[in-house]
Formats: structure tokens, sequence, C-alpha cells
């Protein structure tokens, strides 16, 4: 247990810190959107690599992968580095393609190169859409995360509702005040807490409470050895699920705009290799340090009830209260990380791909700054409102949204690889998938015991697939594709 | 002439086919021959190997890539 005051303390000089690495970005942070947002597309090799860690890395490894595993053994691995190996296969194919055609282009978000390449503005228009809703969720388990943590640890010292307003005005501040560039460099110190506190309380916790390493394996293989098989205990990880949780995530890297906004920020080609190597070896060493938590609670707690309290409950008892409070540090960071940097992209995105593709084309680029940050305030009012009273499990949350998020999956894939890809495909495909994913998700409705998100991709692929074949394609669509192909081979990505 | 090519080079395919079996492993193995095996050395162990051989082969697959 951690005393109010103190957690208080440590927590306001932490983001007081973080506030002020945010604050040298933003003076280093030149004119115009393109700055603000993307951070003049000047970001160096290891600090690509570290926020784009931060931001995909959020509360829900700490807290919501924690208890997944603590509940479902091993699965909880096997899910989390699909998603790794999945983000590993789209990042070689997609980071380039990206980046280059952002320079060639100038992109400023995802969804303007959507719009752009289908040579229609409402594609834009639905995607960004698409985004707020599914990312509301998303979004909103980073504070719900970060409040129960701190209510936990103070055993309601700090109240749930008073933490999450904390956790809101700084993941609001941050992003208003730091733009792409402060939110990056504070990313990179925040991933650095975050696995450096993680490791070094696992080690401590492993040896303190459990004997060492080899005594947590022997008992886990002893004594619980379920949690070490599929299935699972109590068959929690049955294909199905497991399935329906991975296929959603496999292309989080593509369809999360936070993330997938970062690919135009690397300085250069090499930036961005640097950026796919470091996010790698983070994403597996942080995945395997959660895991091991999980698994470890599990020995210790194998009674609790609610899988999002295990690691809140764990700190609470188990650890001093030195490595409780830093470790607490680490988690918050992971939320206000990827929250910061969803309602920056939310607001570049409303600002660029509504207002002013639509209502705004001829705003200067000020007022379409000032857009996107009334956006981001909005947004942070939003994940407020949205968390007020907690509801789901941290992982289910989240999985819905990038379950919906699925829908833009074959818009992003056909822009790059299908020259007769069609706005009206496009189109098409992401009102259906999203419509689809969010009805049978809130009807609670399993056709043949498969997940939503596995029938609405089914759905948007073939929608996307059959409309464009109906339809026209763009008529530069030719020019895309050879520009971006020549750029491609003159940088040694495709060989001729 | 573009619409009867293939847009992928044939080493791009054999990338992909790798990538694509890695995973494929990464479903199948854990839920089929690993299913009763309850150690770590199981499906914990599976899942660890085939992902550090799918970083791997990102990494050797972005070496040539210049500025």
């Amino acid at each position: 247990m951690i005393e109010p005051v103190y957690l208080y303390m440590a927590v306001s000089l932490f983001f007081l810190c973080m506030f002020l690495i945010a604050h040298y970005g933003h003076v280093k942070t030149g004119k115009g959107v393109e700055e603000y947002y993307i951070a003049g597309r000047k970001i160096g090799g290891l600090v690509s690599a570290l926020t784009y860690s931060a931001t995909t890395y959020s509360a829900f490894m700490m807290v919501g992968l924690v208890g997944y595993t603590w509940a479902g053994g091993v699965g909880a691995l096997g899910f989390e580095l699909t998603y790794l190996m999945g983000t590993a296969l789209l990042l070689v194919i997609f980071a380039p393609r990206f980046l280059l055609a952002g320079r060639r282009w100038g992109y400023v978000t995802p969804t303007e190169l959507l719009s752009r390449r289908y040579e229609n503005r409402a594609v834009g228009v639905i995607a960004t859409l698409l985004c707020l809703a599914f990312l509301i969720p998303y979004v909103s388990v980073q504070a719900t995360g970060s409040a129960y943590l701190m209510s936990t640890l103070t055993g309601g010292g700090i109240p749930y509702q008073t933490g999450l307003l904390f956790t809101g005005v700084v993941i609001a501040v941050l992003a208003w005040w730091g733009g792409m560039r402060g939110v990056a460099w504070s990313d990179a110190a925040q991933a650095l807490v975050m696995v450096v506190t993680s490791t070094a309380l696992l080690v401590f916790l492993v040896h303190q409470l459990c004997g060492g390493w080899g005594a947590l394996f022997t008992t886990l293989e002893s004594e619980y050895p379920a949690l070490l098989t599929t299935p699972g205990p109590n068959a929690y990880f049955k294909f199905p699920k497991f399935l329906g949780l991975t296929l959603p995530w496999f292309f989080f890297a593509l369809t999360n705009p936070q993330v997938s906004q970062r690919l135009f920020i690397p300085k250069s080609v090499g930036a961005a290799r640097t950026m796919i190597w470091g996010f790698l070896i983070f994403g597996f060493i942080y995945t395997v340090i959660c895991t091991l938590f999980g698994l470890m609670a599990h020995v210790l707690y194998p009674a609790l009830t609610a899988p999002d309290t295990v690691m809140p409950t764990l700190l609470a008892e188990k650890a001093p209260t030195i490595a409780a409070g830093l470790i607490s540090l680490g988690i918050l960071a992971a939320a206000v990380t990827t929250a910061n940097s969803i309602i920056l992209t939310l607001g570049s995105m409303v600002a660029r791909d509504i207002y002013k593709a639509v209502g705004g084309r001829t705003a200067a680029e000020q007022k379409e700054m000032l857009v996107g940050r009334i956006i981001i305030l909005v947004m942070a009012a939003a994940l407020i409102a949205f968390s007020w009273r907690p509801v789901g499990l941290i992982v289910e949350l989240s999985v819905l949204s990038s379950a919906g998020l699925l829908a833009l999956a074959p818009s992003l894939i056909g822009a790059f690889f299908w020259r007769k890809a069609t706005a009206s495909g496009a189109l098409a495909s992401m009102i259906t998938g999203g419509l689809v994913t969010a009805a049978l998700y809130f009807g609670h409705i399993y056709p043949l015991g498969q997940w939503p998100g596995i029938w609405g991709f089914v759905c948007t692929s073939v929608t996307f697939i059959v409309v464009s074949l109906g339809t026209q394609a763009p008529a530069h669509a030719g020019e895309f594709f050879d520009a971006l192909d020549d750029e491609l081979r003159e940088k040694n990505i495709i060989r001729a | 002439m573009g619409a009867a090519q293939s847009p992928f080079t044939k080493r791009q395919i054999v990338w992909f086919s790798w990538f694509s079996f890695m995973i494929t492993c990464s479903y199948l193995i854990p839920y089929t021959v690993l299913t009763h095996v309850a150690t770590m050395y199981g499906a914990y162990l599976c899942w660890v190997v085939v992902t550090l051989a799918v970083i791997l082969s990102a990494s050797v697959l972005t070496v040539p890539w210049r500025d």
C-alpha cells in the first residue's frame, strides 16, 4: 500500500519531467502542419523506435495482458507474440511505402493517404469517422487502467475518478503542447522507464517470492500445468477465441492510425529500418516480461476473481513501496504514451481529413492546427466521460477497437498493391466492415462460433473486392504505383 | 503491360511465403502437437522461438535498404 500523498508526489514529479521534455519538443517545433503533426519527417531511428513502441504498448500490457496470462496461461503469450510477428511482416512491407509515399506526396495522416490515393475526399472522411468511433474505447481503457492502478495502490486513497481526471489532463497537455516532436521525445523517455522498471521488478519478485526462475518454472509445471498448455485453464483460450483475438491485432500496425502515422516520421529509410529493429526487440522483451508477471502472479494469487486487478494487487501487497511506485510510473507511462499519441493523431485526422478536406480547403495552416488542438481537448474530455464508470474487461475493449478498425485493412492494402482498387470499394468496405463488427459485438453474436472481428474482416474484404471490380479505378492510380516503385527500387527495397 | 504482370518479384514472394509459414506455425503447433505438453519447453518456448525467427528474418530482409 502506498500513501496517496507519496503517489501524488511521485506521479506529479514524473509527469513534470515528461512535460519539460514535451516543452523542449514544442520549442524545437517549427511552423506548419507537418512540423506539428509529424515532426517535419525528421525523427531519428532510435526515437522513432521508442515512440512507436510506447504508442503500441499501452497499460493493456502490464494490466490487461498480465491478467490475461494469470487467467489463461501461455495462450496470452501466443496472442501477443502473434501480433508481434504480424507487425514484423507489415512493417517490412508497409513502413518504407508509407515513408516514401508520404515524402513524395506530402501525406500527414494515413487517412489523407487513402483519400488522395483513391482520389475521393469521402474516403478520408469515412476512415476518420471510423477511427473516432473505434478508438474512443481504446483510448479510454488507458485512462481506466491508470485510474484503477492509482486507486488500488493507495487502497482507495486516490479515488478512481480522481485518478481518471489526473490522467486525462496529463494526456491532453502532453499532446496539445508538445505536438509530435514533444510526444515522440517524451514517449522515448517513458518507453525506457516502462521496460527498465518492469524488468527490475520482475527479477526482484521472482527471486524474493518464488525462489528464483527454476523454482518458479518447477512450481508452474507441477502445480499449475494447465497454465502452460493450450487452450489453458478451463479452456480459456479455445482456438476460435485465440483466432478472434489475434486477427484484429495482427493488422494493428496498419489499421491503427496512431501507429501508422508514425511511419511518416523517420528522417530516412535507414531510420525506418532502425525503427523496425528497435520496435521488434522492445516488443519481444516487454511481452515476455508481462507474461512472466502473469504466470508468477498465478502462483502467488491463484484465487483472485478479476484478471484486471492482478497486477495492482501484486504491486500493492508484494512489492516494496518504492518498487511499486516505480513500476506504477512505468504503467502510467505506458497508458499516457498510447493515449496522447491517439488523441494527437485523431486531432490531425479531423483537422486535415474532415475540416480542411470538406469545409476549409483554403484555410490557413494555423487554422487547421487550431481545429486539431480543439479536437485534442474534446477527445480528452470524451475519454474521461467514457471511462467515468468503468466498463468491461480491458483486453476485450481493446480488441473491440482493433476488430472495428480492421475495416480499414483492405483499403490500405489495396492502396499499395491493387491498381484496380476503387474509392467506391474502399467506402463500401469500410462502412460494411465497421457496421458488421459493431453489430455482432454489441449483439454478442458469434456465427459458427467465430468472433465478430473475423466476420467483420471477411465482410469488409469481400465487399472491397466485389465493389472495386464493378467500379472505375482512380484516374491516376497508375502514376502512384509507377512513381512509388521507382522510389522503392532506388532505395533497394524492391529489386528490378 | 501492367495488368498482366504480377505486382510482386520472385524474391518478395519467397519472403512472404516464409513469413506466412512461420506465422501459420505459431497458430498450428501450439494447438496441435503441443496441446498437452505442460512444461515451459512446450507452447511457451515454441512461440518464443518462432517469434525470434520472424524478428531475425525481418532484420535480414531490411539490411539491404539504403538512403
